[in-house]
């Protein structure tokens, strides 16, 4: 996969934020104002920042959860304002997996059952999914033997597992399907510290081995070293909250 | 599978999850449905055991007066005497083409406050109640010897008569010592069965009997006497309170009704009974009504409490559903997820409430038909029933729309990351 490089023609790239501001309803200022942010496909980036620097709410603009005042975001080429809600919920569950920080889980699913979700609400992710093996059931068990699941603690309800089997059964969900985009908000902060590193390098390893795109956010710039780039938001984002 | 079936599953799973806070609310809509169908069901009875108390039975003709009032005293042996009508007349009626059989009546005195009533033996083999049901007898006979008298069943539960007890009839409602056939006690020959109408609280003697008791009151001695022999020949009625009457085809009830009521000779009433019934219910079951409005607002409350128990669970399901959201889910298919979680309850809600009334049902019947006469039919539900439940389910589903909304709302304005 080839570096993205600023004159690179938008398709090319997995994510491309041009002027971008978001203001949170009721709020006095604006909390992201970016000019330029860019990502091509297949590439790795690791974005730091302090708490509440609008990290977790940059996440959601490309995820098109949130709608920016300003500015035009293209996600794996296309313009997710002219998309239509509707639209950007579609292709959010076909071209975007999601970890989070924690609770990633539906309780009252089996781990299996966790991993496939995607599939049931995107016949796109679906179809792509089935190519990976001879069923779902089977792919997502690839999935989670990859990412270091034993299979007695498949049919264990997700509760009784700890955090750091639960957000690994996350990723293999976030995996499943290969969606073009994986975006991460701090999915190692709940971990011990000595697993933490151990989790980021499964993630990566699938992410590369899939070709997927991953935008991995933390406050924990320790991890940055594994990620071959790395971006701090202040640099991007104008909208400094320094008070704060 | 489908997407809707998926949703449906995660419904369910969901609902099965909270199955603790939730079995609340579906024994609160159980209960609600429960009450309002087992309201419902009883007063489709009571009024089928009160318009029904006779049957078979084309018209009731008396002397002329209020129909309503003919038929209350008639039948139900309630409200005051109306104007007697001659036997001669009486016999006259029987003898029409027409006319299938005649039951003669004679009202006026009481036993302890329970109506003597004087007729002869067709009523026994002709009478007919709650859709063409006979009497029957539980022991006994129907009266031989002139003092015989047949018992209801209530009468000769609540007084605890049996056969052979000898009892002593009043003159007219009040049971005054002055004004008792003393003279000329009864003897109880048969026991009646529970029929659920106004038989069981009735006494039944002979004409003959009748007339026997109150030769001495007809000659104006206003006192009792016992009967002698030479006055055996004068025991024929010369007047009776009522003519109950079946006809051979229904179809002629309405021109042999227009021609006593219009005709010749003494002055008549005719009467159709299921008519005048179903104008008397309707004057007394004012309460009936107040029961449906009453068990409506229960539902009613049972249905808030719905919303508000799903409303009060969203706060702990926000990150489920922001997780879901992210997994591809869109806010509709969120608010899909909730409102098939309603459904689910006000399903599983109604249908427990259902198996509960038929159970209810199913136990209470014989109790209620051995010792009350009041007889509740094991039936499927009727088309009424079925729109009661079809209501509880639609204000049940849609009181959940509420909780689906905010949800939607919810999962719209919270992006992907829940605060704690
Ligand atoms: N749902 C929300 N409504 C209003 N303001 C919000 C909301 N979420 C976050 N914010 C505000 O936006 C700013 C950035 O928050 P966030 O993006 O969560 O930061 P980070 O993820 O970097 O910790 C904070 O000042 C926060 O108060
Ligand atoms: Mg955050």
């Amino acid at each position: 996969m080839q570096q993205a490089s600023e004159g690179q023609e938008h398709e090319t790239l997995a994510i491309a934020l041009e002027n971008v501001r978001f203001r949170w309803p009721g709020s006095p200022r604006d909390t992201l104002d970016i000019p330029h942010f860019s990502m091509s496909r297949g590439e790795r980036v690791f974005v730091s920042g302090p708490s509440g620097c609008g990290k977790s709410t940059l996440l959601g603009l490309i995820a098109g959860i949130l709608s920016p005042t300003s500015g035009q975001i293209l996600v794996q080429g296309t313009d997710l304002d002219e998309l239509g809600s509707a639209g950007r919920d579609r292709f959010r569950g076909e071209h975007i997996g999601f970890i989070f920080q924690q609770f990633n889980l539906v309780p009252y699913l089996s781990v299996v059952e966790n991993v496939l979700i995607p599939c049931h609400f995107s016949p796109f992710r679906r179809k792509r999914a089935e190519k990976q093996g001879a069923n779902l059931d089977e792919v997502a068990a690839m999935l989670l033997q990859r990412l270091d699941l034993e299979k007695t603690l498949w049919s264990k309800p997700v509760r009784t597992l700890s955090i750091g089997q639960q957000q690994r059964v996350a990723c293999a969900r976030a995996l499943i399907g290969l969606p073009e985009l994986i975006i991460a908000d701090e999915p190692t902060s709940a971990l011990d510290a000595d697993r933490r590193v151990a989790f980021l390098h499964l993630l990566l390893e699938e992410c590369t081995s899939q070709g997927t795109a991953l935008l991995f956010v933390s406050h924990d710039e320790l991890l940055a070293e594994a990620f071959p780039r790395m971006v701090r938001m202040q640099d991007i984002n104008r909208a400094s909250v320094e008070e704060g | 599978m489908g997407h809707f079936t998926y949703l449906w599953q995660l419904a369910c799973k969901s609902a099965w999850n909270r199955r603790g806070t939730l079995l609340l609310i579906v024994l609160s809509i159980a209960l609600s449905t429960t009450l309002l169908l087992g309201i419902e069901k009883l007063r489709a009875q009571v009024r089928d055991n009160f318009v029904q108390a006779v049957s078979g039975l084309d018209l009731v003709i008396g002397a002329r007066g209020s129909s309503l009032q003919l038929v209350l005293y008639a039948v139900f042996h309630l409200g005051s005497a109306t104007n007697n009508m001659g036997y001669d007349t009486a016999k006259a009626l029987a003898q029409k083409p027409q006319v299938a059989f005649t039951i003669p009546i004679s009202l006026g005195d009481t036993h302890r406050d329970f109506p003597v009533v004087a007729t002869n033996a067709v009523f026994y083999e002709k009478f007919r109640y709650r859709h063409g049901l006979a009497l029957r007898m539980a022991e006994g006979h129907a009266p031989e010897a002139l003092f015989d008298v047949v018992l209801g069943a209530e009468v000769a539960r609540s007084l605890g008569y049996q056969l052979g007890s000898k009892i002593v009839l009043s003159h007219g409602q009040s049971g005054n010592a002055q004004a008792e056939h003393s003279a000329n006690p009864f003897t109880v020959s048969g026991l009646l069965a529970p029929t659920g109408t106004p038989v069981d609280r009735s006494l039944y003697i002979s004409l003959e009997a009748m007339e026997a008791i109150h030769l001495n009151w007809q000659n104006g001695l206003h006192q009792d006497q016992p009967l002698v022999a030479e006055n055996l020949t004068k025991l024929e009625p010369r007047a009776i309170t009522a003519l109950l009457v079946g006809l051979k085809k229904r179809s002629q009830v309405f021109a042999l009704q227009r021609e006593i009521n219009e005709g010749p000779g003494e002055p008549l009433t005719a009467v159709l009974p299921g008519v005048a019934m179903n104008q008397i219910w309707e004057m007394v079951s004012v309460g009936e009504q107040a029961l449906l409005v009453i068990s409506a607002l229960v539902t009613v409350v049972g249905l808030a409490g719905l919303a508000a128990a799903i409303l009060a669970g969203l706060g702990e399901r926000r990150r489920e559903l922001a997780v879901l959201r992210s997994a591809g889910a869109s806010p509709v298919d969120i608010l899909w997820l909730m409102a098939m979680e309603g459904l689910l309850l006000v399903l599983s809600g109604t249908g427990l409430g259902l198996v509960v009334i038929y159970a209810l049902l199913a136990l209470c019947a014989p109790f209620l038909a051995e010792h009350y006469g009041v007889f509740l039919a094991l039936t499927a539900p009727s088309s009424g029933e079925w729109l009661l439940l079809l209501a509880i389910c639609l204000s049940g589903f849609c009181a959940s729309l509420l909780p689906a909304c905010k949800a939607y709302r919810m999962s719209l304005s919270d992006g992907l990351t829940v605060s704690v």
